[in-house]
């Protein structure tokens, strides 16, 4: 997946199912690749549940970071395990919490906390031609200040899939999982456009933080670089573990980059603003 | 800080800081710390990179970019404690 080699192994019929339609345009080799950045595992284990109220458990390594999740929800754990794995053992990149998305030449991060509509707009974006880079995590070059692409699946919860679903009646969606820990979740297959660059990195052009709000008219608001280097650091992973390479790695992707905050509650509007401010 | 008599010299090589436009971040080395200046506070780093000063010269310096205002030596009083408190700045008798 882009730069890095997942090893999975897992009993459950969805996983595969789930590999197979979201995970197709990339290579996957059904062998031991030798080499994985991550060994990792989603199975059902050998206990009294696996009759009664069959569960999965994510491993990695042998040890297993997270409680076991009712069956149904494996492909949700894993695509959050897979996050969990690169957020907490990637430290040669700054990882930021954000989609990242590209056109003509430059690439935009929306950063923001859950609920704030980042997923959903990304979706929109992409559903109309926008290359995808990450719907999740924002992985920067700490030398060139370049973005690499890690374009998987993108998350979407709630009432967002019927709106995607609605807004793109073509997109490849997942069926939803139901009553997870964040509510129902489909998820939007990366488009084989976007997988097939997953190499190429791109050059940071604006920071957007966004907000969907019911009833909010579609506006970007300009940031004080001060106040978006503040918001972007809260989303970073590592900052604290890279220390000055990370100060100057989100002083280098603030300095570069337009920087607004951006409400929004129609997509359809809110992806012609974000045309007219790539254009 | 109120000794008039105290000459404030900027910490070297402890800091990283970026500026825009009337506001920086700087990143403490020793501590990990990411700081946010307001503009006073921005302001006075920017004097104090041309050399060391005191109180008086301080604010007499701060006049040339703001309306000097008897509020002005208190808050740059103020300014000054905070940045001197996070190891920006260093007092010493003049």
């Amino acid at each position: 997946v882009a730069s890095w080699v997942f090893h999975l192994r897992s009993d459950v019929s969805t996983v595969a199912h789930g590999i197979q339609f979201l995970y197709g345009d990339y290579g996957i080799e059904f062998d031991d690749p030798g080499f994985a950045d991550f060994h990792i595992q989603v199975h059902r284990p050998w206990t009294l549940r696996r009759w009664l109220t069959p569960q999965v458990v994510f491993e990695i390594g042998g040890e297993r970071p997270f409680h076991p999740f009712p069956a149904a929800q494996a492909m949700p754990m894993l695509e959050w395990g897979m996050n969990w794995c690169v957020s907490n053992f990637t430290n040669h990149l700054l990882v930021l919490h954000s989609a990242v998305l590209e056109r003509n030449g430059r690439a935009v991060l929306l950063p923001a906390p859950p609920t704030h509509g980042k997923s959903t707009l990304c979706a929109a974006l992409v559903a109309r031609g926008w290359r995808l880079l990450s719907d999740e995590l924002a992985l920067v070059d700490l030398h060139s200040g370049l973005l690499h692409p890690f374009p998987r699946p993108i998350s979407l919860k709630n009432r967002s899939i019927a709106v995607i679903r609605a807004f793109a009646p073509e997109a490849a969606i997942t069926e939803p999982v139901l009553d997870t820990v964040k509510g129902d979740i489909a998820y939007f297959r990366p488009p084989a456009g976007s997988v097939a660059r997953s190499e190429e990195p791109a050059l940071p052009g604006c920071v957007v933080f966004p907000r969907y709000r019911k009833g909010a008219a579609t506006k970007f608001t300009p940031l004080h670089k001060a106040d978006a280097f503040r918001q972007l650091a809260e989303q970073a992973f590592n900052y604290y573990v890279l220390g000055r390479h990370a100060f100057e790695a989100v002083a280098g992707l603030i300095d570069r980059s337009e920087c607004f905050s951006f409400e929004y509650e129609a997509l359809d509007s809110g992806v012609a603003a974000f045309e007219a401010l790539i254009a | 800080v109120t000794d008039g008599a105290s000459l404030f010299s900027l910490s070297a090589g402890r800091f990283a800081v970026r500026t825009w436009q009337d506001r920086a971040v700087c990143y403490d080395a020793a501590s990990g710390d990411t700081v946010f200046l307001d503009e006073l506070g921005t302001v006075i780093l920017d004097v104090l990179g041309a050399g060391p000063a005191t109180l008086d010269a301080l604010i007499s310096r701060l006049g040339e970019r703001f309306t000097v205002e008897q509020e002005l030596a208190d808050l740059a009083g103020q300014a000054l404690a905070r940045l001197s408190a996070l190891g920006f700045i260093s007092e010493a008798p003049a």
